[in-house]
C-alpha cells in the first residue's frame, strides 16, 4: 500500500495551496454554520422565530419614529414599512455578519488550538450564518409586501448582488476586527457601539433622499449608503434612480476592505495558535 | 521505494515562542504594539527594511520550546513520546498537526495525521450524537462520505447506537469520550496522535482504546504517537520511544531504555543558584540564593526534599512591617504556590536593621519532577517595595520519596502528596458485586 500522500511541514507551508485547501474543506464551512444556526435556539421557546423578531421590532420602530412623528415620506409607492424593511435586510445582514466575523476567531479558540485548517473556514462561517438569517428576513418582506399589496419591479435581480455587497463590506472590516481581537478584546466591546451608530447615520429607517442634496455626496462616503439603496431600489423600484456615485463608493470600499482584510488576516494567520 | 521510506522524517524541528515580557500587557503596551507596527508598515511600504525586523523584539522573551528536533517514525511503529511538563512534547504535537509552525527546520509526512482531540472539542453539548459525529469529522478533515464510511463502526465503538438522535448533552461522560475516541480512531488516517486522551474515562475505556490502536498498527499499518503521563500504558503500547527534555530529543531506543533514562535522576546541568543585582542598581532586593538547609547552595533537589530561600535586602531600615514572599512557578508559567512569612506570624523585620538575610525554609518541597521559576518579592504592610520575577530557575529530580523500589513510578499533576497506603481484612459487604461480575 504505497501512498503517493507527501506534506512537508516547515515555515510558511500552510500558506501553499492555501486556497485549495480551502475548497476542499468547504463540508467543514457550511458544517460549522450550520451547528451555530440549529443551535442558536435550542431550548428556546420561540425557537427559530426569533431570528424575525428583532427585524420585526426594529421595523416597527423606525416606521413609528420616522414616519409617524418625523412625518418623513416613503420611496416610490411603498408602504413605510415596507421601505424601512427593504433598508433593514442589508442593514442587518451587514451587522450580524460584521458581528459574527469580528468574534468568529476568539470563539472558536479551542479549535484553533488543535485543529489545522485553513483559519479563513471561521470568519466565512460567520457570514453564512448571517446569510441564513437574511434569507429568513427576505421571506418575511414577501409576506410583507403581500399584505400591503405591493409588487416588486424587475430590478429586483439585482438584489443578489446588493447583499453579496453588504455581505463582503462586513467581512472586509471583520477580518481587521477578528485579528485584533485575538490579541485585544477590546474590540469585540467596541463593534456593537460603532454599529449602532451606524446605523443612524444609515438610510435604514428613512430614505436617502430625505438628506439635502448638498451634503449627499459626504452622505454616500458612509459605504452602506450606496448598498442600502441599492438594494431598496432594487426591492421597490419606484422613481428614484440608482445613485451611482455612492454605488460607486461602496463598490470601492469593498475591494479596499476585503482585499486589506485578506492581507492582514492571512499575515496573522500563522500566530493565531499561539496568541489566542 | 515508498515503502522502504519513513512515513515521518523529523529534521531539525525548532520552535520559537514569543511570550511577553514580565509587567503584561497593560496600555502602554498596546500604544507600543501600535507604535511598532505602524511603522514597520511604512517602512515597509516605502520600500526600507525596518532595522529591526528580524532582530528578536526586546519586549518579548524568547522560549526555545523545540530545539533541533530529528528522528522517524516507520510505517505501523507505536511511538511513544515521554518528557516533563514543558519539555516540548505538546509544541512538537501541534507542529506535526500542522496548528503551529516551526521556526525552522522541517517534518515531512507520507501519511495523513489525525490528532485525537480533548472529549469535548469539536464537540457541541445542543447536537445530537449522529450531528456531532459529522461536525467532527468535517473538523479532522473529511468529506461526509468518508464519514459515511466509517460510522457504523464509530457507532459499535462507542456503544450509542440507541442514542445516537439524543443531545450529547444527554450522553453520560463515559459515552462522551468513547464517541470522541471512535471518532478520530475510526476515521481515515495513517498517522494517529494520542495525546494524553486516555487519561480520562474508566479502565474499561482505556483498555478498549489501547487495543483499538494496537489493532490499528497491526491490521491496518497505523503509525501511532503515544503521549502519556501514565508510562505503563507506555510500556505496553510502545516499543520505542523517544524523550524530550527542554525541547531537545535526549534520547530515543527501545521503549525500557527510554524510560529508564527518564526516570534516573537527572544529570544536574549548571543552573545557577545564585542571582544577584547588578552593581549600581538602586534595588532594595541585592541577591537571592537557593540553598539547603544547612547552607549548601543548590539548585537541584530531589522530590519531597527541604529547600530554603535567601534573600538578601538592604535599605530595610526605614520599613517596618516586612513581608518577604517567594513564589514558585512552573517552567509552563502556572503559579504553584506563594509562601509568606506573614502567613507564618514571624515578623523578618529584625529590628529595623538596614542590611537583612531573609530566609523561607521549606521542610519538604511536594513539587513533582521538572523544573520551577523562583519569583521574590518584599513588601510593607500591603505596598509592594520590590518584586524580582524568574530570578532563578531550579529543578526538582526524580526521587522515591515513598521507598518504594523498583516499582516507583514518577507522580503525575502538579503535587506530589507525602503519605502511605495501608490495607487491612474488613468484612464481606453483602451487596457488592462478585469480582467476577464487576471484570
Amino acid at each position: 500500500m504505497s501512498d503517493p500522500y507527501e506534506l512537508r511541514i516547515e515555515r510558511g507551508a500552510n500558506a501553499r495551496g492555501y486556497w485549495r485547501d480551502l475548497w476542499s474543506r468547504r463540508n467543514l464551512v457550511t458544517d460549522m454554520a450550520w451547528r451555530d444556526i440549529s443551535v442558536r435556539y435550542k431550548q428556546t421557546y420561540l425557537g427559530l422565530a426569533w431570528t424575525i423578531v428583532t427585524p420585526i421590532v426594529s421595523m416597527l420602530v423606525f416606521t413609528l419614529l420616522f414616519h409617524r412623528l418625523a412625518k418623513l415620506g416613503s420611496e416610490g409607492g411603498a408602504p413605510y414599512p415596507v421601505m424601512v424593511f427593504a433598508g433593514l435586510i442589508p442593514w442587518q445582514l451587514f451587522s450580524q455578519a460584521l458581528t459574527g466575523v469580528s468574534t468568529s476567531m476568539v470563539g472558536s479558540a479551542a479549535l484553533v488550538e488543535r485543529v489545522y485548517f485553513p483559519r479563513l473556514a471561521i470568519p466565512l462561517k460567520a457570514v453564512i450564518v448571517a446569510g441564513f438569517n437574511t434569507m429568513i428576513a427576505l421571506v418575511l418582506l414577501g409576506v410583507l409586501m403581500l399584505a400591503y399589496g405591493f409588487a416588486p419591479s424587475w430590478h429586483v435581480v439585482f438584489l443578489p448582488l446588493f447583499l453579496l455587497l453588504a455581505a463582503l463590506t462586513a467581512l472586509g472590516i471583520g477580518l481587521w476586527v477578528a485579528v485584533l481581537n485575538v490579541r485585544y478584546r477590546d474590540f469585540q466591546y467596541l463593534v456593537p457601539y460603532l454599529l449602532q451608530m451606524a446605523m443612524y447615520i444609515s438610510p435604514v429607517g428613512f430614505k436617502t433622499s430625505v438628506v439635502p442634496d448638498e451634503l449627499r455626496f459626504a452622505y454616500s462616503l458612509n459605504p452602506m449608503v450606496g448598498v442600502i439603496d441599492g438594494a431598496r431600489w432594487s426591492l421597490l423600484g419606484g422613481n428614484t434612480p440608482l445613485d451611482l456615485t455612492a454605488l460607486g463608493i461602496s463598490a470601492a470600499f469593498v475591494l479596499l476592505a476585503v482585499a486589506g482584510g485578506l492581507w492582514f488576516f492571512r499575515r496573522s494567520e500563522g500566530t493565531f495558535a499561539d496568541r489566542i | 521505494m515508498a515503502e522502504a521510506s519513513p512515513i515521518l522524517e523529523i529534521r531539525a524541528l525548532t520552535k520559537r515562542y514569543e511570550i511577553v515580557r514580565t509587567g503584561g500587557r497593560g496600555r502602554a503596551w498596546f500604544a507600543s504594539d501600535a507604535a511598532t507596527w505602524i511603522t514597520r508598515s511604512l517602512l515597509r511600504a516605502v520600500g526600507r527594511k525596518p532595522p529591526s525586523a528580524d532582530a528578536p523584539d526586546a519586549r518579548y522573551e524568547q522560549v526555545w520550546a523545540l530545539r533541533d528536533v530529528s528522528f522517524d517514525v516507520a510505517r505501523g511503529e507505536v511511538l511513544g513520546l515521554v518528557g516533563h511538563n514543558g519539555a516540548g512534547k505538546s509544541t512538537l504535537l501541534k507542529v506535526l498537526s500542522r496548528v503551529t509552525e516551526p521556526t525552522a527546520g522541517h517534518a515531512i509526512l507520507r501519511g495523513r495525521l489525525n490528532s485525537l482531540l480533548e472529549v469535548g472539542v469539536g464537540f457541541h453539548p445542543e447536537l445530537t450524537g449522529r450531528e456531532n459525529i459529522y461536525l467532527k469529522g468535517a473538523i479532522h478533515g473529511l468529506t461526509r462520505a468518508a464519514i459515511r464510511r466509517e460510522f457504523d463502526a464509530i457507532v459499535a465503538f462507542a456503544e450509542v447506537e440507541r442514542f445516537l438522535d439524543t443531545p450529547l448533552k444527554r450522553y453520560s461522560s463515559g459515552m462522551r469520550s468513547r464517541l470522541g475516541f471512535a471518532i478520530g480512531a475510526y476515521l481515515e488516517h495513517e498517522i494517529l496522535v494520542v495525546d494524553e486522551v486516555l487519561a480520562v474515562g474508566d479502565a474499561r475505556f482505556r483498555a478498549q482504546a489501547m487495543a483499538r490502536i494496537r489493532e490499528a498498527a497491526r491490521d491496518h499499518g497505523t503509525t501511532t504517537i503515544f503521549v502519556s503521563h501514565d508510562l505503563g500504558q507506555i510500556r505496553e503500547l510502545c516499543e520505542r520511544s523517544v524523550l524530550l527534555e527542554e525541547g531537545r530529543l535526549i534520547a530515543d531506543g527501545p521503549t525500557n531504555e527510554v524510560l529508564e533514562r527518564y526516570l534516573q535522576p537527572n544529570v544536574t546541568r549548571d543552573l545557577p543558584s545564585v542571582w544577584e543585582a547588578p552593581p549600581g542598581e538602586l534595588r532594595h532586593i541585592r541577591r537571592v540564593a537557593l540553598h539547603t538547609p544547612d547552607g549548601a547552595p543548590t539548585s537541584s533537589v530531589r522530590v519531597g526534599d527541604p529547600l530554603s530561600m535567601t534573600l538578601h535586602a538592604t535599605g530595610m531600615g526605614a520599613f517596618p512591617d516586612l513581608d518577604a514572599r517567594v513564589a514558585v512557578d512552573s517552567v509552563s508559567g502556572q503559579r504553584v504556590f506563594r509562601f509568606r512569612s506573614s502567613m507564618t506570624g514571624v515578623d523578618v523585620t529584625a529590628d529595623g536593621a538596614p542590611e537583612l538575610a531573609i530566609t523561607a525554609d521549606i521542610a519538604s518541597l511536594p513539587l513533582v519532577p521538572g523544573h520551577y521559576w523562583l519569583n521574590v518579592t518584599l513588601s510593607r504592610a500591603r505596598t509592594r517595595l520590590e518584586t524580582r520575577e524568574r530570578v532563578l530557575r531550579f529543578e526538582v529530580l526524580s526521587a522515591d520519596p515513598y521507598g518504594a523500589g523498583a516499582g516507583w513510578l514518577p507522580p503525575d499533576g502538579p503535587v506530589w502528596v507525602p503519605g502511605a497506603w495501608r490495607a487491612e481484612a474488613a468484612a464481606p459487604t453483602p451487596e457488592s458485586p462478585s469480582p467476577g461480575e464487576a471484570a
